[in-house]
């Protein structure tokens, strides 16, 4: 008996349920065992399970025999959901012929709802609105239906109700995904063209490589050959995701899976890559992929400079797992040795910035990220510049450009104000609104980049309450006032909060850095001035008052302990300072300047 | 036996002040009667064939006990220790609390040395700090006590107390002085939250002195005294002369064992073990009356600790530490680039392998403690 195929994903504004239905699913076609089941099967990082954020994709297969009889083999993909991420999104959702668009009964339709929506439109999904929570008294499921026919333009008569939690609906959910989503199209017959979606790295097997077989079949044993490098693997093993790897003979077109091949790092195989085999390729690769860029640059110092090695160690094991993090060495006259890194933007460094100091127990110092520029010299020359220490001298700079962007935000139109606000405040130019629904807008600008990059998407959400939806992509360089700023403590540069930035931003920049390494630096015994300077002009002052005296009048009735605790604080405090000349920063002043709100 | 400092903690007083954040209560017979018997029954307990070298009443206020308790409490001692090897025995009083001929009886039971709780001379001070003596009390109490026959008399002032400025605290100073006490405490007010006066500061409605001023409050102690003739020994404390210093508290600072009995009382053995009692005044009676240990916690000191100790105390009095006794004790040695620093800016002097604070230094006892452990 032929086995039909579904491949599908989950997509929700965060909390509506995603995992949770996921895990539901899971128990239903009995894919997992009672005695294996735990909560948030698919969320295996810790980070992923505590952030409420999915990282990486995961995809699982599970088996389901439908009323009608028949035997289905249905794919899972589960995607990440951060703008950083959204090149890997876009390779997961490419290799999906559905989506199930959870929205929780309680709250509605919300932001996420909508650009998730439109995401999976762009790749042509067939959409299967999933209402979840519908055990909740404050469900109104009636509402929401309302909100999926007028917001969403979705057909009320596709809507499920579920409960992922009581596992009320599973059942006819299931039915609807095996009847509304159609079965993958591509001939076995055609050339072997497979798309990679992501990969993992495993310590005793090296790189897995999760894909989609688009045309041909693909067989243990074949040599593969991956079109945009051209190199040849031969591979090991070939199978499906169950809860564990489950090894097959062979996958053929429209089946998800897996293969291992002696790859060494997952930087060797990127998201997006075509796999054909090497004997008899296909003539072209599939659309869509990319290189991976770095969009975010950030240089990562170890606290106590005695963890350089472990610092080391720590990015190259997070490599094995992450194609996209790119670092190299760096020293710093003030902060010793550490690393450039380079990343897909915000998250993507705050996520490894965690789980370096989380599973490598280390306690790091990052600098002020930065995007890269291009500075023309007046010479004639071209520099790239990704780190303000590198900057040229301005005398030798005929002009300088930053890269920009073109924004889209969807959004209910009430937030106009505030959004357009945010727009102009980070340098918009372009502006323009158009009415998508009924009080909905959509705003499109061009912004620089660095204004993005910084804190743009988490003062969106605000401004919005979490109903704006943010995309973007790239649009160039431009031509910039740009400058570099640079911060003195005591007459000392700490080249580690150096910053470039546009001419007009300059200023409060400055006054700001000054502030927050007024209030985290700690008193000392002499007064400490802190500068922000462009060049030999200073722009922003404070000052740090001397530390007059540091002691407890009374050592009361011999209670030496609770003193001696006081001051075991101040010593681990005292291992999460840097020392900049004769000045002790802690750690928490260097991630107060960069994550200011202003 | 390593020989060792006895305190008895009495948390009894009149009436709370609004700064205090002690061990004490407002007066109460019941709980008094119960207290009494159990600290005689802890004595027993803790102290047997102790080699007692200092006594102390501290508290609250021990001169609320009469002094016939403190002669049961002071023969029962003698029963379980040699008390003719003590040659310091202090109790805490507090004026307008004792009739003259409490103060002789305290004389006359054994105590030689009195430590007076006088804290200001000005009334508006001692009104804000919810002391129920007037500044004439104070002075009358402390020559009562001479008259008492006590000739190693202490008293403690208090600075930095909302209202006060350099010129009143100057007043208390040269008020002090003539009165030629043996030994002056001078304790900058620490506002501890939770109580009165912490919250009347926070709410704006008092306000306290800016640390500026209180610095110079300090110093302005070190030079009217140290004029007068008095030896700056520890940051706190000031002593007409070494022998005047208190033997006791400078148990604490160099780490000599002692007992601590009643409730909240420390104890330390001189070695790796500090240990406490517990702090709620009924519950101490009540695990007294059946027989068990008030001990509610104690902790073993790692080498680390033990480091932190010998440097934070020896910086905040006038012998300092020892380098190559720190050395010998724990294997450790301090961050030369700090104490180059330390000397440079005049906070300690070298003699020997000794680090000696300047009164300067004493102030930043703390941080540079921190400072020198590598
Ligand atoms: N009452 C109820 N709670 C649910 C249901 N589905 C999910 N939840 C809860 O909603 C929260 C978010 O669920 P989760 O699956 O983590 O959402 P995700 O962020 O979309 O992955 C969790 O506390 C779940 O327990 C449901 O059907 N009913
Ligand atoms: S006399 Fe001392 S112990 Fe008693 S209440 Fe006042 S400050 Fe507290
Ligand atoms: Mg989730």
């Amino acid at each position: 008996m032929s086995v039909q195929i579904r491949n599908f994903c989950i997509i929700a504004h965060i909390d509506h349920g995603k995992s949770t239905l996921a895990d539901r699913l899971l128990q239903a076609t009995e894919t997992v065992s009672k005695r294996e089941f735990h909560n948030l099967m698919l969320d295996t990082m810790d980070i992923e399970r505590e952030r409420g954020i999915t990282i990486k994709s995961t995809a699982v297969t599970m088996d389901y025999t439908s009323k009608d009889g028949k035997l289905n083999e249905l794919n899972l993909i589960d995607t990440p959901g951060h703008v950083d991420f959204s090149y890997e999104v876009s390779r997961a959702l490419a290799s999906c012929e559905g989506a199930l668009l959870v929205i929780d009964a309680a709250q509605g339709v919300e932001a996420q709802t909508l650009a998730n929506l439109y995401k999976a439109m762009e790749h042509e999904l067939v959409i299967i609105p999933v209402i979840n929570k519908i055990d909740l008294p404050s469900a109104s499921i009636l509402e929401v239906m309302g909100e999926i026919e007028d917001e969403l333009g979705l057909e009320v008569d596709d809507t499920v109700c579920v409960s992922a939690k009581t596992g009320e609906g599973i059942d006819e959910l299931l039915e609807a995904i095996v009847e509304k989503i159609p079965p993958p199209e591509g001939d076995p017959d055609q050339p072997l063209r497979a798309m990679v979606f992501d990969s993992i790295y495993d310590p005793y097997r090296g790189v897995v490589v999760y894909f989609r077989v688009e045309s041909g079949i693909l067989r243990k044993g074949d040599e593969v050959l991956l079109m945009s490098t051209g190199c040849r693997h031969t591979v090991e093993e070939v199978g499906r995701f169950r809860i564990s790897r489950e090894p097959c003979r062979s996958l053929r077109a429209g089946e998800v899976g897996y293969l291992i091949a002696g790859i060494k790092s997952v930087a060797d195989i990127r998201s997006g890559d075509t796999i054909t085999l090497a004997e008899t390729p296909a003539e072209s690769p599939l659309d869509g992929y990319e290189e991976a860029k770095s969009v975010v640059f950030s240089s990562i110092f170890p606290v106590s400079s005695e963890d350089y090695e472990d610092l080391s160690s720590g990015l190259e094991r997070l490599k094995l797992n992450d194609a996209s993090l790119k670092f190299e060495k760096v020293s710093s006259p003030g902060l010793g040795f550490g690393f450039r890194c380079g990343f897909l933007g915000l998250l993507h460094l705050e996520v490894v910035q965690e789980r370096l100091e989380r599973e490598f127990g280390l306690s790091l110092v990052l600098t002020a990220p930065t995007v890269l520029y291009h500075v023309a010299l007046s010479n004639g020359e071209t520099v790239n510049v990704d780190n303000p220490i590198l900057y040229p001298d301005p005398a030798s700079i005929d002009f300088a450009e930053e890269p920009f962007i073109h924004i889209s935000i969807i959004m209910p139109d009430k937030y106009i104000g505030p959004v357009t606000q945010l727009i102009l405040d980070r340098r918009g130019d372009n502006y323009s609104n158009t009415y998508v629904g009924r009080n909905r807008v959509e705003i499109k600008a061009d912004l620089p980049l660095g204004e993005v990059v910084y804190d743009f998407y988490d003062k969106l959400k605000s401004v919005t309450q979490g109903y704006g939806s943010f995309d973007y992509e790239p649009c160039g360089y431009r031509r910039s006032d740009l400058v570099k700023v640079d911060i003195l403590v005591n007459h000392e540069p700490v080249d580690a909060l150096s910053m470039l930035v546009h001419r007009d931003r300059a200023r409060p920049w400055a006054v700001g850095a000054c502030k927050s390494l007024r209030e985290e630096i700690p008193r000392q015994q002499f007064k400490i001035p802190i500068q922000g300077a462009i060049g030999g002009q200073i722009i922003a002052r404070e000052t740090i008052t001397a530390l007059r005296k540091d002691v407890t009048a009374k050592c009361y009735g011999g209670d030496i302990t609770r003193k001696r605790k006081l001051l075991d604080k101040q010593k681990e405090g005292k291992k999460r300072m840097k020392m900049v000349g004769q000045v002790a920063i802690p750690q928490k002043a260097f991630l107060a300047v960069l994550r200011r709100e202003d | 036996m390593k020989p060792a400092g006895l305190y008895v903690h009495v948390p009894f007083c009149l009436k709370k002040c609004s700064y205090c954040s002690f061990c004490s209560i407002e007066h109460d017979p019941g709980m008094e009667t119960g207290y009494r018997a159990a600290v005689l029954s802890e004595l027993k307990q803790k102290t047997r064939g102790a080699d007692l070298r200092t006594f102390y009443a501290g508290g609250g206020t021990p001169s609320l006990l009469p002094p016939e308790y403190w002669r049961t409490f002071l023969n029962e001692l003698g029963s379980i220790a040699d008390i003719n090897a003590i040659n310091e025995l202090t109790i805490e009083t507090n004026p307008g609390i004792v009739l003259p001929e409490g103060i002789q009886g305290l004389r006359q039971v054994g105590f030689n040395r009195l430590s007076i709780g006088i804290q200001s001379f000005s009334p508006e001070e001692l009104k804000v700090l919810g002391r129920i003596h007037s500044p004439d009390q104070a002075s009358e109490a402390l020559i009562e006590a001479r008259s008492a026959g006590f000739d190693n008399i202490g008293i403690d002032l208090i600075y930095g107390i909302p209202g006060q400025d350099l010129h009143r605290w100057e007043n208390n100073l040269k008020a002090a002085v003539q009165l030629m006490p043996e030994h002056i405490s001078c304790y900058e007010l620490s506002l501890e939250p939770g109580t009165p006066l912490h919250d009347a500061v926070a709410g704006g409605e008092v306000i306290k002195p800016k640390e500026e001023i209180c610095i110079e409050m300090y110093f302005l102690a070190h030079s009217i005294l140290t004029d007068a003739g008095y030896l700056h020994y520890e940051v706190s404390n000031y002593a007409l002369g070494t022998d005047f210093i208190s033997k006791h508290n400078t148990s604490y600072w160099d780490r000599t064992p002692y007992f601590g009995l009643g409730p909240s009382a420390h104890s330390f053995n001189g070695g790796f073990v500090r240990s406490w009692n517990t702090s709620d005044i009924s519950n101490y009676i009540t695990i007294l009356s059946l027989g068990n240990s008030p001990i509610v916690n104690s902790e073993s000191l790692s080498v680390d600790d033990m480091v932190m100790e010998m440097l934070m105390l020896g910086l905040r009095w006038q012998l300092g530490f020892d380098m190559e006794h720190l050395l010998e004790a724990t294997g450790h040695t301090v961050n030369a680039e700090h104490l180059d620093r330390m000397i440079a800016a005049g906070r300690v002097t070298l003699d020997g392998s000794s680090v000696i604070p300047t009164a300067l230094g004493m102030l930043y006892a703390d941080g540079d403690a921190v400072g020198l452990i590598n």
